[in-house]
């Protein structure tokens, strides 16, 4: 049987992944162009090192954005541009959900992250009636997800990744045919080092074609052993061999939102699509769990966990929605939501018998639990730790951080003699008092607007009280502190 | 009541001190101190600024020199001079706490105090008895009765307890206590500025620094009521009665010049003359005129007066040595151009030719010193540096500093980092401001870049951006001026190191030096010198004719060479082949030398800005009268037809016309060199159009002076030095009009030098008919050669055109090369040279000779077998066949060589159909004034001079010729990704044709075609 390989490539999976889910109830359009994309604002997925467009919707395209854009000439076009940063994990976990979902009607898959996946299907086509049965059912299924994707079929991996990714766009077995695609392709589109194929085109070979009809025995005189095996592969001369995914014995799913989430009654929509992929992957395998987790991300990078249980078990979408609906009204969101993220850690096999209802066990809290706890129900921002601070501005010497954040302490040389007690706003200074040092100006803090200009005396009250005052610029005093 | 500050810090402690030395002495006069001193850390390096500001406005307070220092943590102390040896002293402790460190650092050891027998002593206890004890008794042992405890006051937290500790140490060791300020800020709005400084040194931000910060505004000057308010009389007194002690002033030094110039026997006034007469006889060998003789008879008498014979003898010794060494120079500068220097053979300008007078240049009146600069062929100046440092020895040469400041760019950057404004955000600031655009300051400029400007953040940024330019920053070297002395130069000035290894430098620059009245000498580097000599050898080689600068200038005026400058076909030639320059020529039309002299310096900011390009020119060409508001003025004036064109005439005209005395007009001609530093020009502006009003002159014709100074301003361009450069612009004219390949071979040959890159000289000696023949490994040397062909002589391209080849490995080619050249890739393999290299030889089609082209030379190249012995003499076992297309040929050319000799992108582009209409360069001689023209062109040049309201000049270049585009400010402005990023341009626009045909196109539309190159040839490289 002559092998055959076909590659899927997904040119922005990211941004296709936006707020799709499995979405059966949508409308199936045809090789993934989604016509949703066209009617809404303009979007990219900007890569961060380079600044520039990666992935862009048809609005974009629309409004002369191009891939390969700078982002400032993208936004110059569009003021309501919206832009994501590019993230590698989230078209990685997209792909490896398609992979499951392609696993249900074809068995050899190989993931090619972070955007493609090889199926090694000869050894299928006998299943479905040949190779055009056989990709109907394949596209079948890749419809449910609404993705872009690019592909081809080729006589080795290597053969069927190269012509997916320049879009040849058709299946076939037809060895001449195949060969002849391969040929016109640039070597730039090809997997050889950049080092190898810029040396090649210093010699005026550009295409594959040209370097396949050179005698190996003189490329090897030239090149390294990299460059021959991959020409090897190519052709399927040499056996490539590859490693076949396998499927998740956990289910974990991560959705990035289109717009963000502030309002929990919106938040039960996306909820609902992650929790039909868990019926599904629970449904598929016949299985229950007894507590799910959401992780909902908030902007600042804050994230949220939501972890709803469900003593006796549960696999039904409808149920879990209920649940987590009721924990929801709980839930107080600090900061908008991107994304969101639904596992279920532990699963058990349906109709099982329960135990102890109550073995729960109740340990001492740590520091950080304690923290997490009172987070959890006074909400975060109700949490601080008090810190002292370098600062000449009385005021500005104490200051409240988040609790939990590692502040490794500036060594703060210690401070010149200060009252004990403060008074938290200086009060005017009303009673008679003698001075008995100073004064100690301080006028500093122009840099954030809370300048003060200030002469600090250390004084003493007819009943023996050392207080701490300051007289300002008109020649008002305050007392500021007490001394012990 | 008096009081005298004994301790203060300008801003030469380099982030640390927040006011010029010139802010700290006008407000301590102001407030009525009697004396301060300036004692920068380890550093005098702002006293002299000090002084010179107190002697030009005769301020009635008395400049204490001091410095500051630090000691392992435990001391600190001011040391102050009473006298010369105290300042000797400080001098030589200074250099040698500096010399032990590297650049910008010291390190004070206790021996450089113990060594110290005439300074006095201020000391500033630490606070901490362990500590301050044991000093205490160690000073007391050292300085006995020059030794005051130094209080200091700033209102900070405790002080009851340092002023009590004061006390305690006065008692305990019987020490006199003195109060000073421990000054930083002239006055307290400077506070913000000192704590940038502070973190701009501490490289954080200021809400970061915390409580190391200045807590308050106190350590600036203070008024004496507030000071009687925190002092004991006492200490007060004890404070002005130190001052009194220190009558060292800075007036006193004087330099004392190398005696080993000046045989034993002889006199220096009689060791100069004896020069001279033995150069009148070498100069003038068929006798010399008596009017020559009368001139060089009155400027010895001047130099006599003015006691300037060793500077003269100085200057003469350098060149002798160069002269022996065969290395080009030419001098020149206020007194270089007179007929003693003629003599002395430091310049080549013939007296007969110039109508110039050394008067003209002294002027005994301003005691002004004279000027002299030597200019050096670049590639040889440091053999002359070594010779000056061999004879005098490190002790007594260095070299001046320049103090380098804080421009805009620096500015923004580090007050922004100090703000905490994100560095990529101050990194696109920095790109995107654009400060040629006049019309739009960079405040304005900022806030279209996204900065608030009414945010209290955007507010102090622009403030302390303002502030601190012009702020010093550190001493660097200066160019060449060269300090020599005759005894040892640390007890004159101190010496610090330079950055790079075995340079020191002194603690002053150019113009403190100028203030004191001591000489540098110049020694500088001129490409073109280097230029001129190879053209001279390579003369002398190939066709046998021993020239020299000198000759030429004798050879007198060419008219054949002037109507080749009138043409302004002038690439190449010196300092008259800027777009600005050869515009300029065939309206100026220069026929004689001093034409030359004067369009070198016509064509500058200075007349420009004046406005007094044109009425010269009109008054040349006779369509306006020559007229001159007076007679004193018409003696300044007539040699440029009533309009002021150089700096010297400017200078004299506010003498004359404005009556300014010597000394202002000499300070005038110093603000003039630094304005755009300290904007000091202004302050001149009432006193000289107030002063030509009041002799008669009309507002307008003042006001046009006082532009025309303000235009001058750094790039001030004196007579003196124009004269000099006239000469090297006219010998350089002459060997392209007379030897044009050896003109263009030593020029190549001496490139990095000159305003064209070497692509666009090969094209110009193209134009003029000259074979230019490749790059070959059989045929080319390292350096560019004159190969005889067709009865004339080609110039055959050098190896070093390759990029990427290095010169050992191109002459190590050269040398091994066998008799009858390289027969294949494989013997050249045999030299066991870097692949790359060979690479590089491969791209630039120099192995031509040994395959068919560039492709097969590398496929050969890239074979790693033919390497082992074994496989030595194997033949190639297949035949490689893949050719280069004339595109990537072409995109070959510009990548390894910068230059294509057979393909033309406008012509490839062409000829593939992609250009549509346009007119090439070669036709808009036909086209007529006014009409409408397109041209595309490879954009060889953007040049914006910083006059003429933003106009930028492009030159585009395609295969017939090059046409000039001139770019209004607005036009630029609308199209700017076009107009700043394209390498090729279509420009559309109207023709224009001036006096003397010159022709310019004033851009419309500009559109960028660089794609079409990519278009071309989908895998071409990047184009440059």
């Amino acid at each position: 049987m002559q092998p055959l390989w076909l590659y899927l490539h997904f040119p922005h999976l990211q941004l296709d992944s936006l707020c799709h889910g499995i979405s059966l109830s949508q409308e199936p359009s045809a090789e993934g162009t989604n016509p949703q994309m066209s009617t809404q604002h303009a979007l990219v997925i900007l890569h961060h090192q380079s600044n520039c467009v990666l992935q862009l919707n048809q609005a974009a395209i629309d409004a002369g954005i191009r891939m390969g854009m700078g982002l400032g000439t993208a936004a110059a076009l569009d003021q309501h541009l919206q832009v994501l940063p590019y993230k590698r994990d989230v078209e990685q976990k997209k792909l490896v959900e398609i992979a499951e979902h392609l696993y249900l009607v074809t068995s050899d898959i190989s993931l090619f992250p972070p955007n493609g996946l090889l199926l090694r299907i000869h050894n299928m086509l006998m299943l479905y009636n040949g190779l055009n049965g056989y990709w109907r059912v394949i596209k079948n299924q890749l419809k449910d997800f609404q993705v872009t994707y690019y592909y081809a079929s080729g006589q080795s991996p290597y053969a069927a990744r190269i012509l997916a990714r320049t879009a040849w766009n058709q299946v076939s077995d037809h060895l001449p045919m195949l060969q002849h695609q391969i040929g016109i392709r640039q070597l730039t589109d090809s997997e050889l080092d950049k080092k190898s194929v810029s040396k090649l085109a210093r010699v005026g070979i550009h295409n594959l074609a040209d370097l396949m009809a050179l005698p190996l025995k003189d490329v090897a005189k030239r090149f390294d052993i990299d460059l021959v095996t991959y020409l090897g592969r190519l052709s399927g001369e040499f056996h490539h061999s590859v490693d076949f995914y396998h499927p998740q014995s956990k289910f974990q799913r991560y959705l990035e939102l289109l717009y963000e989430i502030s309002h929990t009654d919106t938040l039960l929509s996306p909820m609902r699509q992650l929790l039909a992929a868990l019926e599904q992957f629970l449904k598929i395998r016949d299985l229950l769990t007894q507590k799910i987790i959401f992780t909902l991300y908030q902007r600042d990078n804050r994230t949220l966990t939501l972890e709803v249980g469900s003593a006796q078990g549960e696999y039904l979408a409808d149920k879990w929605t209920n649940l987590s609906t009721l924990k929801l009204d709980n839930l107080v969101l600090q900061a908008p939501i991107f994304a969101l993220e639904l596992s279920a850690p532990d699963t058990q096999l349906r109709s099982p018998d329960k135990a102890d209802l109550f073995s729960a066990s109740k340990g001492t809290l740590t520091y950080l639990q304690l923290i997490s706890l009172l987070q959890a129900k006074l909400g975060e921002e109700a949490i601080s730790q008090v810190v002292l601070d370098d600062d000449f501005r009385p005021e500005k010497v104490n200051k409240y951080v988040p609790p939990h954040l590692e502040v490794t302490p500036k060594s703060i040389s210690t401070y010149p003699l200060r009252p004990s007690f403060m008074l938290q706003t200086p009060q005017p200074l009303t009673e008679k008092v003698s001075i008995i040092h100073g004064p100690e100006r301080i006028s500093t803090g122009w840099w954030d607007n809370q300048q003060i200009t200030r002469d600090y005396f250390i004084a003493r009250n007819q009943h023996g009280q050392w207080l701490w005052i300051y007289r300002t610029t008109k020649s008002l005093w305050f007392a500021h502190g007490f001394f012990s | 009541m008096a009081y005298a500050e004994l301790f203060c810090q300008s801003n030469f402690s380099f982030l640390h001190g927040a006011s010029h030395p010139q802010e700290l002495v006008q407000q301590a006069h102001f407030l009525g101190y009697e004396a301060i001193a300036i004692t920068d850390e380890c550093s005098v390096s702002g006293v002299v600024r000090a002084y010179t500001e107190i002697k030009d406005h005769q301020l009635a307070i008395k400049l204490i020199v001091g410095s500051y220092f630090k000691l392992d943590n435990s001391l600190e102390c001011v040391l102050l001079c009473p006298n010369r040896e105290a300042y000797a002293e400080l001098c030589r402790i200074i250099t040698n706490a500096r010399r032990r460190s590297p650049k910008g650092e010291y390190s004070l050891a206790k021996w450089d105090l113990k060594t110290i027998k005439h300074c006095l002593l201020l000391w500033l206890p630490k606070g901490v008895l362990s500590v301050d004890e044991p000093w205490a008794s160690w000073l007391k042992k050292h300085y006995k009765n020059r030794l005051w405890i130094a209080a200091q006051r700033h209102l900070t937290a405790n002080e009851h307890v340092m002023l009590a500790h004061y006390e305690k140490l006065s008692q305990l060791f019987d020490l006199p206590i003195c109060a000073c300020g421990g000054v930083l800020m002239h006055n307290p709005s400077r506070l913000p500025l000192q704590h940038i400084l502070n973190a701009i040194q501490h490289r954080t931000t200021v809400a970061e620094l915390g409580r190391d910060l200045v807590s308050n505004s106190e350590r600036s000057l203070r008024s004496q009521e507030k000071l009687n308010k925190l002092f004991k009389r006492t200490w007060l007194d004890n404070a002005v009665e130190i001052a009194r002690k220190c009558d060292f002033n800075l007036r006193e030094l004087r330099y004392e010049y190398p005696a080993e110039l000046i045989p034993e026997g002889k006199t220096p006034k009689q060791h100069l003359r004896d020069l001279v007469e033995v150069g009148i006889r070498k100069r003038f060998p068929e006798g010399i005129k008596p009017e020559i003789r009368h001139i060089i008879e009155k400027e010895l008498v001047l130099i006599e007066e003015q006691e300037y014979e060793f500077f003269f003898l100085t200057i003469y010794d350098v060149v002798q040595f160069a002269q022996s060494q065969h290395i080009l120079y030419q001098g020149r500068g206020s007194a270089a151009n007179s007929v003693v220097c003629y003599c002395l053979e430091i310049t080549s300008v013939d007296p007969r030719q110039i109508n110039v007078l050394f008067e003209r240049f002294i002027s005994k009146e301003r005691d002004e010193p004279p000027d002299i600069d030597v200019d050096f062929e670049h590639q040889r100046r440091e053999e002359v540096i070594q010779y000056i440092y061999s004879k005098y020895g490190r002790e007594r040469t260095a070299i001046a500093a320049t103090v380098s400041c804080y421009r805009f760019k620096s500015a923004l950057r580090e007050v922004g980092k100090a703000l905490g404004i994100n560095e990529t955000q101050l990194d696109f600031f920095i790109k995107n401001i654009n400060r040629r655009d006049s019309g739009l300051n960079w405040q304005a400029q900022i806030a279209e870049l996204g900065l608030d400007p009414a945010s209290i953040k955007g507010k102090h940024f622009i403030t302390l951006v303002n502030e601190i330019m012009g702020f010093p920053r550190h001493l660097s070297q200066h160019v060449g001026g060269f300090i020599i002395s005759s005894g040892p130069l640390y007890q004159l000035v101190p010496i610090e190191n330079a950055a790079m290894a075995d340079r020191s430098v002194i603690q002053w620059d150019k113009d403190d030096l100028e203030s004191l009245g001591l000489l540098k000498v110049d020694v500088l580097a001129l490409g073109m010198l280097t230029a001129i000599r190879k053209s001279f050898q390579l003369i002398e080689q190939h066709y046998g004719h021993a020239l020299s600068i000198a000759q030429i200038t004798k050879l007198e005026d060419d008219p054949q060479v002037y109507k080749m400058i009138q043409q302004a076909d002038t690439v190449g030639v010196f300092q008259i082949e800027s777009r600005a320059q050869m515009s300029m020529l065939p309206r100026l039309k220069p026929k004689t030398y001093y034409d030359l002299v004067i369009q070198i310096a016509i064509v500058r900011p200075g007349p420009i800005q004046g406005d007094m390009v044109h009425p010269f020119l009109r008054r040349r060409d006779g369509k306006e009268p020559i007229e001159y508001p007076s007679e004193e003025v018409a003696g300044v004036l007539s040699r440029t037809m009533g309009v002021p064109i150089f700096q010297e005439q400017v200078i004299q005209l506010a003498m004359v016309a404005a009556g300014f005395s010597g000394g202002e007009a000499d300070q005038l001609r110093r603000a003039m060199a630094s304005w755009k530093k300290n904007g000091q020009l202004m302050q001149f502006q009432h006193k000289l159009i107030n002063g030509m009003l009041e002799r008669g002159y009309t507002q307008d014709y003042a006001q046009r002076i006082f532009n025309q100074i303000c235009g001058f301003g750094e790039y001030g361009f004196p007579e003196s030095h124009s004269a000099s450069f006239a000469v090297l612009a006219y010998v350089s004219s002459w060997l392209k009009y007379y030897y044009p390949q050896a003109f263009y071979v030593g020029l190549l040959n001496s490139w990095p030098m000159g305003f064209y890159p070497p692509a666009q000289l090969i094209q110009d000696a193209k134009r003029h008919h000259i074979k230019i023949l490749p790059i070959c490994i059989n045929q080319s040397d390292y350096e560019h050669i004159l190969q005889a062909n067709g009865g004339t002589f080609a110039i055959r391209l050098g190896l070093r055109m390759v990029k990427g080849l290095p010169k050992g490995a191109a002459e190590l080619m050269v040398k091994q090369r066998p008799a009858t050249g390289y027969k294949s890739v494989v013997e050249l393999k045999h030299l066991a040279l870097q692949r790359d290299h060979m690479e590089a030889l491969a791209s630039a089609n120099a192995l031509a000779a040994l395959a068919e082209n560039r492709y097969k030379a590398r496929w050969a190249l890239m074979e790693t077998e033919s390497e082992l012995p074994l496989f030595r003499e194997q033949e190639q076992s297949f035949l490689f066949d893949v050719t280069p297309s004339d595109v990537e040929e072409m995109v070959e050319d510009y990548a390894a060589t910068s230059l294509s000799l057979t393909h033309h992108p406008i012509k490839l582009l062409r000829n593939a159909g992609k250009l549509g209409k346009y007119t090439a360069a070669k036709q808009l001689a036909g086209k007529q004034h006014k009409s409408v023209v397109n041209v595309i062109g490879v954009v060889i040049g953007r040049q914006a001079p910083g006059t003429a309201a933003g106009v930028t000049f492009m030159t585009l270049e395609d295969d017939t010729g090059c046409s000039n585009v001139v770019v209004w400010q607005a036009t630029a402005r609308a199209q700017k990704k076009a107009f700043l990023k394209s390498k090729i341009l279509k420009v559309s626009g109207i023709l224009e044709r001036g006096d003397g045909d010159v022709t310019h196109i004033i851009a419309g539309k500009i559109t960028d075609l660089s794609h079409l190159l990519e278009d071309l040839n989908t895998t071409s490289r990047d184009f440059h």
